[in-house]
């Protein structure tokens, strides 16, 4: 996939701004806070509407103003250019593809594939589960349908449930109603998570092996919350766990609070893995992704690296840049201009949101 | 502007549909343009809202006693579709392929939105249920999580113990003459779920 075009207006501090990307390779140069990780944001949303920093759609909208829009170019190999509109307002988002309204996000999620590479990925091995989990339901949804629609049923029921258990004194008839519709959808979350990351695995040895040049073997391991293999089990679990959810008023198993462990030959990268090893980790992570969604989509993602590779000594950024094709398109940004060496750059220098073409002082 | 004007085209506004602008057009035209269609439109809803009710047996609006649907003795009142909203029950009206009877809900269970049995056209649906009237029920529920819970709660509450009643769900999948291709994965999902011998 490439990025041809991309227009963003009153996107966090862009109030406008047009860029076209020739070649392969853009570097985006300036200071902090001008605006670059703004712009590689508004890019990354087209893969699965979902911002590498926040989960928050108003916080994408520029102070003051009712929306935000980003407008793409972009072109499958073999398959010409589309045009896609990306709405961000009141907290909504709307998409439209050629001109044509996207009713079914499911079948546009993961259909123009990027991967961005950001200092805050370090957090999904020292954050929150939270983190570990949208990471992999964004993946996952970028690569199947089914797990999409999955988990907006599952979430959707959870919500349903949740509030059944607040209310004063909900009926046994009822909350198990919602309990079988929720346990479908929650037995396919689950059964998908497990398979992704058998698959996501062997990508990330891979990655790994190439971005760290050490031995040690990194595995995600699914810690599932709840053993939920078929819907006889969930609705068991759910049965059990009846008197405790209404004291607590809250649902307090399922795959909503799975996590993922973060393990590096054999042992929690989280405490054991020096700070140069989990950045190794995430990179690799990030890699194997782009690998997953090259898989699910057939072509090519674009990458997103938002300056990180500035981090990494010259050998591992060299083992890197081995990672990614010649002919792949990566947008980077950074506050140094880039080894000549690496790729063929057009750098372009951000200042305060606004995008020139770098020349030499 | 006119205040009077004004307070018509908010109560309009409030109306399911009506968007500003139809709602500034429909209050012009009834009281500019075509004023002579005001007092008919008037008189008709006031006439509409003191004879129509809900029928005490099947949920759906009538004149009488019960529905006419329900009172057509060519109906056959062992079969009950179960539907969601009225204009539902029209759109399977439309179809003419059913000739059974119907129960309105009146809404699915949601929670969220503060709709519980209570709020629902259950007591109805057990009463017929419970006096023998129902061989078969066919339930015609959307297929959200809350219509899908809706039918759990039916099947579980309402009909338990009673394996001699028929129970059906209508199938979700591909529209009539809609080719495969132009068809959502969702859609596509449930049309091979939903597949039968042929």
């Amino acid at each position: 996939m490439e990025l041809r075009q991309l227009n963003a207006e009153n996107f966090r501090n862009i109030p406008l701004v047009s860029l076209r990307f020739e070649g392969a390779s853009t570097f985006l140069l300036g200071r902090n806070g001008q605006g670059k990780s703004n712009l590689l944001e508004a890019a990354g949303l087209i893969t699965a509407l979902r911002s590498f920093r926040t989960s928050e759609t108003r916080a994408m909208v520029r102070y003051g103003e009712k929306q935000a829009r980003v407008y793409y170019v972009c072109e499958r190999e073999g398959e010409g250019t589309s045009e896609i509109t990306l709405t961000l307002s009141g907290g909504k988002k709307q998409v439209s593809c050629d001109d044509e309204q996207v009713h079914r996000l499911g079948d546009f999620l993961g259909r123009f594939p990027s991967v961005t590479l950001a200092a805050e990925d370090i957090q999904l091995v020292r954050g929150s589960p939270g983190l570990r989990r949208r990471f992999l339901d964004i993946t996952l949804s970028a690569t199947s349908t089914d797990y999409f629609e999955a988990l907006r049923r599952y979430h959707r029921a959870l919500k349903e449930r949740n509030q059944l258990l607040k209310l004063r004194s909900p009926r046994e008839a009822e909350l198990l109603a919602f309990d079988k519709a929720l346990a479908p959808a929650a037995v396919t979350v689950c059964r998908f998570r497990a398979e992704a990351l058998a698959k996501l695995n062997t990508q990330l040895a891979e990655a790994y092996a190439t971005v760290s040049e050490s031995a040690e073997t990194p595995e995600l391991r699914y810690r599932a919350n709840a053993e939920w293999s078929d819907e006889e089990a969930v609705l068991r679990a759910l049965h059990d766990d009846r008197s405790a959810d209404l004291a607590l008023k809250t649902t307090r198993h399922g795959p909503h609070r799975d996590d993922l462990g973060f393990v590096l030959a054999g042992r929690a990268a989280r405490e054991y893995a020096s700070d140069g090893q989990q950045r190794s980790y995430v990179i690799a992570l990030r890699l194997a992704q782009m690998v997953c969604f090259q898989k699910a989509s057939g072509v090519a993602p674009v990458v997103l690296a938002d300056d990180v590779l500035g981090e990494l000594d010259p050998q591992r950024r060299r083992a890197f840049w081995r990672a990614v094709s010649p002919d792949q398109q990566v947008i980077a940004t950074g506050t140094e201009p880039p080894p000549g060496d690496e790729r063929d750059w057009s750098v372009l220098e951000v200042s305060a949101g606004s995008f020139q073409p770098h020349t030499e002082a | 502007m006119s205040p009077a004007l004004e307070k018509v085209e908010q109560l309009l506004k409030q109306l399911p549909g009506l968007g500003y602008r139809s709602a500034e057009r429909i209050a012009l035209h009834l009281l500019v343009e075509k004023p002579e269609r005001l007092g008919p439109l008037i008189a008709s809803l006031q006439a509409a809202s003191t004879a129509l009710r809900r029928c005490p047996v099947t949920g759906n609006l009538t004149e009488g006693e019960t529905c006419a649907i329900y009172a057509d003795p060519a109906r056959h009142q062992e079969v009950t579709c179960v539907v969601e909203t009225v204009p539902d029950l029209m759109a399977i009206e439309r179809s003419g392929v059913f000739r059974g009877v119907y129960h309105v809900l009146h809404g699915k269970l949601s929670p969220l939105h503060g709709v519980g049995p209570d709020q629902l056209n259950f007591a109805s649906l057990k009463k017929r249920i419970a006096e023998g009237e129902v061989q078969e029920v066919i339930l015609a529920l959307s297929n959200d999580i809350e219509g899908e819970a809706t039918c759990h709660y039916i099947q579980d509450e309402l009909l338990a113990g009673r394996e001699d009643i028929a129970l059906s769900r209508i199938g979700f999948g591909l529209p009539s003459g809609g080719g495969i291709t132009y068809a959502d994965s969702a859609t596509l999902r449930s049309a091979l779920d939903g597949r039968r011998q042929f």
